[in-house]
């Protein structure tokens, strides 16, 4: 836990890889199982997981459903990538913006790094 | 334009209209005890003619090329009807049409029996308060909200963030609290102050904000009444505060 937390530190806040991580692992999941799971190991408010599941969502890491279940309407979270995808994507991303602002400079560099 | 500026007629018109709204506001201030649809009426009269030199200022410069002769009486009078038309039709009908199609939009499509026991528990108080049974509209949307508008008929908004956060009593307690103020017709006063809000720019000088207080303590009373407790309404508001306060230290 500790070296993926490591990874994506400067992406995500140690509350939202906790929860990303439990996604991965639970494939699906609603606000109180994140919760109830997350609260044996450590001090969390189940409005902090809402809103931590809410700003994952909006920054299109895990998507949503609604679900009708016999008790009323609910709310069920998924990641929208599993583990390799997401890190793949934060890589991409890292390099577009390297290419971005080096331009040339970045994809001599590349290229001279990866011919190695 | 010109000759609209240099007519005292229709200049004295719209100095009167801007007087007439002043004067309406300082009797809302200072009246405070009027009845409900006293202060609503003047707060909309008030709105009308605020509004009413700028519409009708930009409808005569189109009436010059309707009519021959604009600065006739009977003419400016037409304009003052049509105007009354438009403000009445966009004040009225169109504005609380748009601002409830703007949250219906994000109504969760589903039958009755997935939402049936929030249905049946407002059905059941509905009836007991002897008021029409308000339609519950759930909005796809994970901040935890709750609102009421009585607009040709009554609706209920909770959001499904508020569902998954709540427990079945905390929720209960805020749709009791709803049903409060659709009893004391409280929406529609909510909805007027935040046009009002908009309209005017007296409304900063306002104390609205005081009644509006009142009003949520009268709906808050109202849930604790019936469940005879503040338990739940307490900590409804509670989980609901705490989830924005921690959304903005994240953000």
């Amino acid at each position: 836990m500790k070296a993926t937390i490591k990874k994506y530190e400067s992406i995500l806040s140690p509350l939202e890889i906790d929860v990303l991580n439990l996604l991965w692992k639970k494939k699906k999941a609603k606000v109180r199982d994140i919760f109830n799971t997350l609260k044996s190991n450590q001090k969390v408010a189940l409005t902090s997981v809402a809103v931590i599941l809410d700003r994952l969502h909006e920054k299109g890491i895990v998507g949503r459903e609604v679900e009708t279940a016999r008790g009323g309407l609910r709310y069920i979270y998924f990641p929208l990538k599993d583990q390799k995808q997401f890190e793949r994507s934060i890589i991409e991303s890292n390099v577009d913006k390297m290419i971005t602002k080096f331009g040339k400079t970045a994809t001599v560099y590349f290229n001279e790094r990866f011919s190695k | 334009m010109v000759s609209f500026f240099y007519d005292p007629f229709k200049m004295g018109l719209v100095i009167v209209s801007l007087l007439l709204s002043l004067g309406l506001f300082i009797v809302l201030k200072k009246y405070k005890q009027l009845s409900f649809k006293k202060k609503l009426g003047i707060m909309y009269a008030h709105m009308f003619t605020l509004i009413f030199p700028f519409v009708f200022f930009a409808l005569f410069q189109g009436c010059q090329a309707m009519f021959n002769n604009c600065s006739q009486l009977g003419k400016i009078l037409t304009m003052l009807g049509i105007t009354a038309l438009i403000s009445l039709v966009f004040g009225v009908f169109l504005g609380p049409l748009i601002y409830i199609k703007r949250f219906e939009k994000k109504s969760i499509k589903t039958d009755n029996a997935a939402k049936h026991w929030i249905h049946n528990f407002v059905k059941k108080h509905a009836i007991k308060l002897k008021i029409e049974n308000p339609q519950i509209q759930i909005l796809n949307e994970a901040k935890p909200q709750a609102f009421s508008i009585k607009y040709v008929k009554s609706q209920i908004f909770i959001t499904l963030g508020l569902i998954d956060l709540l427990n079945r009593k905390e929720i209960e307690a805020v749709l009791l609290h709803e049903l409060g103020h659709i009893k004391n017709r409280s929406s529609l006063y909510k909805f007027s102050v935040n046009l009002f809000k908009l309209v005017s720019p007296l409304a900063s000088f306002s104390t609205f904000h005081k009644e509006l207080s009142k009003e949520e303590h009268l709906a808050d009373a109202f849930a604790i009444h019936i469940q005879k407790t503040n338990k739940n309404i307490i900590s409804a508001k509670r989980k609901m505060n705490a989830f924005f306060k921690f959304s903005r230290s994240v953000s």
